[in-house]
């Protein structure tokens, strides 16, 4: 297993390295683009918390998303509150939201926990619209100055300025994500994912479980909606309703909902899709559909799984056995990382 | 009086295309335990193809048919070459037919371009007719009629044939019919062809009522999601109960108080979920 | 539900048929997409010339269209030697953003046509400059259309920015178009607080569309003096749109003495306006008053009729109503319907016979107020640039932008001095029998000189 921790390890450093210096290879609007990925990767993997680790599928998160939005331009427009610690009460709002409809939401499973999240963003897309007086109804707000910093000031303004904050806000809630999933708390969540019974005979409190991994999920992608509105200076109904849930969504399954950083590889695959694809032909859509599909079917784990796909596909034309087909996570789940290693040394 | 009658036309009316979107999509469900998001997709399929059929010059009825077949074949032939790869894996089916929502919404829009279109009602059945003073146009008549009719043979045969007993066995317990010998890949293949045709269908039929453009999949899909919920999910009672229910409310609700027509749908889902989450005769989870 | 468990095994042959019956949909999508459809794929302008060339480069007048993957329905000419002389300046950029797809797909692309066809009139060369056009698709969506404003700004170095008919995209862009000095002329975004709140305007946006209210508010006048209606309903689809143009109907109308009796505003997309319909129904009134637009106004007039209230309470509206590109499918449902706007096919002047019959040999059908509208921006730019002579110097194209006047289709065209918004020609029209066949909207009426402070 030495081998695989070391190669993701280098693999994650390189990246780390290449965000870093992005400003120096990309102009002001590939900059922007890449600032949308990283925010968008913490939405993704936050809904993912739910998805991936909890087994709750949730059409429901863009309702947390636009409430960060809606919260800062608020507090920016009506109470003229520009400091950055709007972004705070962003991710309380959140919290608060997750808080009050968890225990409404948490009753149900499967498709009916589909339907009562998709109901919640819908009311919510019903409220922003039908109180134009606070949320600019349709239209929307716009002119969302960026935040100032407490000792700086109002430095964020530069593209590149943002970026990086952008990137340290999304760095710490994808380490409090990571945190979290190599946890006690996560190794739980997976177990209520797995089989809740079994989880429950074995005394973990399965309810709370679920209950805390939806308000985290709620707050951080809260977080993940006021940076977005920061970053574009709008904010409007569409941050709301079924379109960007189901967006998320195919971020989440396209990158692989079983490994940590699958959904911020299927942020990152959806983005450049939809604005790269999109300037040269109209049919990107149709693109990103066909994507879809053919992940679904040929990489149902996503993206992140392809480097597994790929050595299994080798296996199988070397006449080898295939290695055992257990969760591809990759994060370092012990004991079933020590399976697969003892397979792999014998020759 | 009149309101009530012709509120109740309107509402039944819709409760009936809502019906026959929904109840392919639940008894699918109930069935196959995945929800068919294109459905939605399905409609709009059926709508477009009756539509460029009548332009060529056939009958209504006969557009309607072929609308719904042709849809049902493409079903047939997804379930049979991508569907079937994906057995039992619900949540990758969920994911599936997303993906083929976006690829017909952007097929759609190429072939039959973004303007709305509409058809006219057949020949037999334009007009109004006065029902106790209240004006009801005959078109919606006749769409409460055919919902009837189709909800009545659909009855029949879940219930009364060899097949159905099939259907509600597999929806009972899936592996044990299998044991049982049935042959479930079968049953399967029918069950959603027969239900895509149906989303098809009411597609075409609704083209008069409602017309058709980009976008008309999503808002069919919501509704209807929101009625096999509502309903629970593999019972066809409970799409014919729920219907009704949506069917009825969102239209008085549009009537008397337009600006919360929005939310009272949800918030009566929401409430029906919170209060009984398997929904009105849905099985308990 | 289930996870996914470990992915299905296939052999290479399964894996290379379901490829390929994958690719055949697509691709057959893809081949209808690009050939013979109505729907030109978007031309990223690159021609030979780059944004600062020599002059010695130029003696031939670049196309504006790259060959597009089908290169089959670009219909961008592609000439040399132009009635604007020869191509000698540096290329001017003109971003072109709309809802070329999405439930608003039908407004961006007659827009863009309209727009493709006021800059093909000067062979796409004005004063020397060779002009090329990049088009972005926002899917009629908010989010989308901003990034690809920043896109086409940033990315694309455009020098002036059109379309946008998404009203909060544009309310989105306001600052940054003004911050980064970048013209901005609107092909439609109605929301009238853009030109009309002076806390809002910018130097740099212009709208040559209309704001909302602008051509809706004449009717009100004429239905009460001309047509005798004293009690009308109001009836607008549930949006800030539907709300602006409802109230300055309503505003115009008690101003001219009558009475409104009663206001129903379902949401957007409403499929079924029954309950709607028969709250109008059981209102005493002389007229109905109706905006709504797209499949909206097809399934409202079409249930209007079928609900038998054409014959009892007449129907005017907002020209949305019975656009041409749905009129024939509304039929004689719209038949006698009286609709005020600021543009029609059917206007009687040489400029708009040569407009209709352009746009009709080019893209088989007649034009609407969207084709108009893009039209009118096309038409607008290469006025400007010729008498600025190039958009080198933003303030001085910003000055002949405010200065531009020309007899367009629809009249005589200038912006308001302040508002920097169309002063408009509202035509007052009646759904009737066309010579040609079919039904068109005849002019009954024209008021002149509607700017957006009328109101």
């Amino acid at each position: 297993m030495q081998r695989r921790e070391v190669i993701h390890s280098l693999v994650l450093a390189v990246c780390g390295v290449l965000l870093l210096g992005a400003p120096l290879a990309l102009g002001s609007y590939g900059l922007t683009v890449l600032t949308e990925i990283v925010i968008f990767a913490l939405f993704a993997m936050s809904t993912n918390l739910l998805l991936g680790y909890t087994g709750l599928a949730s059409l429901g998160q863009s309702a947390f998303f636009g409430m960060g939005g809606y919260c800062v331009a608020i507090l920016a427009k009506d109470f003229n509150l520009h400091s950055a610690v709007t972004l705070l009460a962003a991710i309380g709002a959140g919290a608060v939201l997750a808080l009050v409809t968890g225990p409404v939401v948490l009753r149900s499973t499967g498709t009916y926990f589909l339907m009562l999240t998709l109901a919640l963003t819908q009311v919510l897309f019903g409220v922003a619209w039908f109180l134009p007086g606070i949320t600019g109804g349709d239209n929307g707000l716009g002119g969302i100055a960026r935040p100032t910093l407490p000792l700086v000031g109002d430095v964020l303004r530069g593209t590149t300025a943002f970026y990086y904050f952008s990137l340290v806000c999304v760095g710490i809630g994808i380490a409090i994500l990571a945190w979290l999933v190599n946890s006690g708390f996560g190794l739980a969540l997976q177990g209520v994912r797995e089989n809740e019974l079994v989880a429950a005979g074995l005394g973990h409190p399965v309810w709370w479980l679920k209950y805390l991994a939806y308000i985290i999920a709620g707050a951080l992608s809260a977080l993940a909606g006021g940076l977005y509105t920061f970053l574009t200076s709008f904010v409007g109904t569409s941050y709301f309703g079924i379109a960007l849930s189901a967006e998320v969504l195919v971020m989440v399954i396209l990158g692989g909902s079983r490994s940590f950083w699958g959904p911020a590889i299927g942020a990152g695959l959806v983005i450049l899709l939809r604005d790269e694809v999109s300037s040269w032909t109209q049919r990107w859509l149709l693109v990103l559909g066909l994507l879809f599909v053919v992940t679904v079917l040929f990489l149902p784990g996503g993206i992140a799984t392809l480097p597994e796909r790929l050595s299994q596909v080798r296996r199988k034309q070397r006449g080898q056995q295939p290695l055992v087909s257990v969760a591809k996570s990759l994060t370092p789940v012990q004991s079933v990382e020590s399976a697969t290693s003892h397979q792999e040394r014998v020759p | 009086m009149q309101t009530i009658i012709g509120i109740g036309a309107i509402g039944i009316s819709y409760a009936s295309l809502l019906f026959l979107v929904a109840v392919g999509l639940s008894i699918v469900f109930g069935l196959m335990r995945f929800v068919n998001l294109a459905s939605g997709s399905f409609y709009m399929l059926g709508a477009y193809l009756a539509i460029s059929i009548v332009h060529r010059g056939m009958s209504f009825w006969l557009a309607v048919l072929i609308g719904g077949v042709v849809v049902g074949l493409i079903g047939l032939a997804i379930e049979q070459t991508i569907l079937q790869r994906l057995h039992r894996q619900e949540l990758l089916q969920v994911c599936l037919t997303i993906g083929l929502m976006y690829i017909v919404e952007d097929l759609a829009r190429v072939i039959w371009g973004g303007d709305p279109l509409r058809l006219r009602p057949p020949a037999s059945l334009r007009g109004s007719i006065s029902v106790l003073g209240a004006v009801v146009p005959l078109y919606r008549v006749g769409l409460i009629v055919i919902g009837i009719i189709l909800a009545l043979v659909l009855w029949l045969l879940i219930e009364r044939t060899r097949w159905g007993a099939f259907v509600r066995a597999g929806v009972d317990d899936l592996e044990m019919c299998e044991c049982l010998g049935i042959n479930t890949r079968v049953v399967f293949a029918v069950i959603f062809t027969v239900g895509v045709f149906l989303s098809g269908l009411a597609g075409a039929l609704g083209a008069p009522l409602l017309g058709v453009a980009p976008g008309t999949d999503s808002d069919v899909l919501l509704m209807a999601l929101i009625v096999v919920v509502l309903g629970g999910l593999g019972s066809i009672s409970g799409s014919v109960l729920a219907s009704l229910v949506v069917g009825i409310l969102d239209s008085v609700a549009r009537m008397r108080w337009p600006g919360a027509s929005f939310f009272i749908i949800y918030a009566i889902m929401a409430v029906v979920l919170i209060v009984r989450p398997q929904g009105f005769r849905g099985r308990y989870i | 539900m289930d996870e996914p468990r470990g992915a299905v095994q296939f052999s290479r042959r399964q894996v290379l048929r379901g490829v390929v019956a994958l690719c055949v949909p697509a691709l057959s999508g893809l081949l209808s997409a690009c050939s013979g459809s109505a729907t030109p794929t978007p031309t990223v302008g690159q021609s030979a010339a780059s944004a600062s060339p020599t002059p010695t480069k130029a003696a031939v007048a670049s196309p504006v269209a790259t060959p597009s993957p089908a290169g089959g329905t670009t219909p961008t000419a592609a000439s040399s030697g132009t009635p604007g002389g020869q191509a000698g300046g540096a290329a001017i950029k003109i971003g072109y953003v709309a809802s070329l797809s999405g439930v608003y797909a039908s407004l961006g692309q007659n827009m863009l046509n309209g727009l493709k066809l006021a800059l093909d009139e000067v062979n796409n060369v004005v004063a020397g400059h060779p002009i090329t056009l990049a088009i972005e698709d926002d899917a009629t969506n908010t989010d989308q259309g901003v990034t690809k404003v920043h896109q086409l700004a940033e990315r694309d170095q455009v020098q002036i920015l059109t379309g946008i008919n998404l009203t909060p995209v544009a309310v989105a862009v306001r600052d940054y178009v003004t911050q980064r000095k970048l013209p901005l002329i609107i092909s439609n975004a109605g929301a009238a607080a853009i030109t009309r709140d002076p806390n809002q305007r910018s130097p740099y946006i212009f709208r040559v569309s209309f704001a909302n209210g602008q051509y809706e508010w004449p009717l009100a006048p004429y239905a009460y003096q001309n047509l005798g209606y004293k009690r009308l309903i109001i009836t607008a689809s549930d949006f800030q749109a539907g709300h602006e143009k409802a109230d300055a109907v309503k505003a115009a109308f008690q101003k001219a003495g009558g009475q409104v009796v009663a206001e129903v505003y379902p949401p957007l997309n409403t499929a079924d306006f029954g309950p709607y319909l028969q709250r109008i129904q059981q209102t005493k009134a002389d007229a109905v008053w109706a905006f709504y637009a797209g499949a909206d106004a097809v399934r409202f007039v079409q249930q209007y009729n079928d609900f038998g209230l054409k014959g009892q309470l007449a129907l005017i509206g907002a020209g949305d109503l019975v656009d041409e590109a749905y009129l024939d499918q509304e039929g004689d449902a719209a038949l006698g319907a009286v609709t005020s706007l600021h543009y029609t096919p059917w206007y009687d002047s040489p400029e708009n016979k040569a407009f209709v019959t352009a746009y009709q040999q080019k893209y088989g059908k007649i034009p609407n107020q969207f084709a108009y509208q893009g039209y009118l921006t096309g038409r607008v730019i290469v006025e400007a640039v010729k008498a600025a002579g190039g958009v080198q110097n933003t303030e001085a194209f910003l000055q002949a932008l405010k200065n531009v006047q020309f007899t367009g289709p629809a009249g005589p065209f200038r912006f308001h001095p302040q508002t920097q918004n169309v002063v408009l020609t509202v035509f007052i029209r009646k759904v009737d029998h066309v010579p040609s066949g079919g039904l068109g909207n005849v002019v009954l009426y024209k008021y002149d000189n509607i700017d957006d402070l009328s109101y």
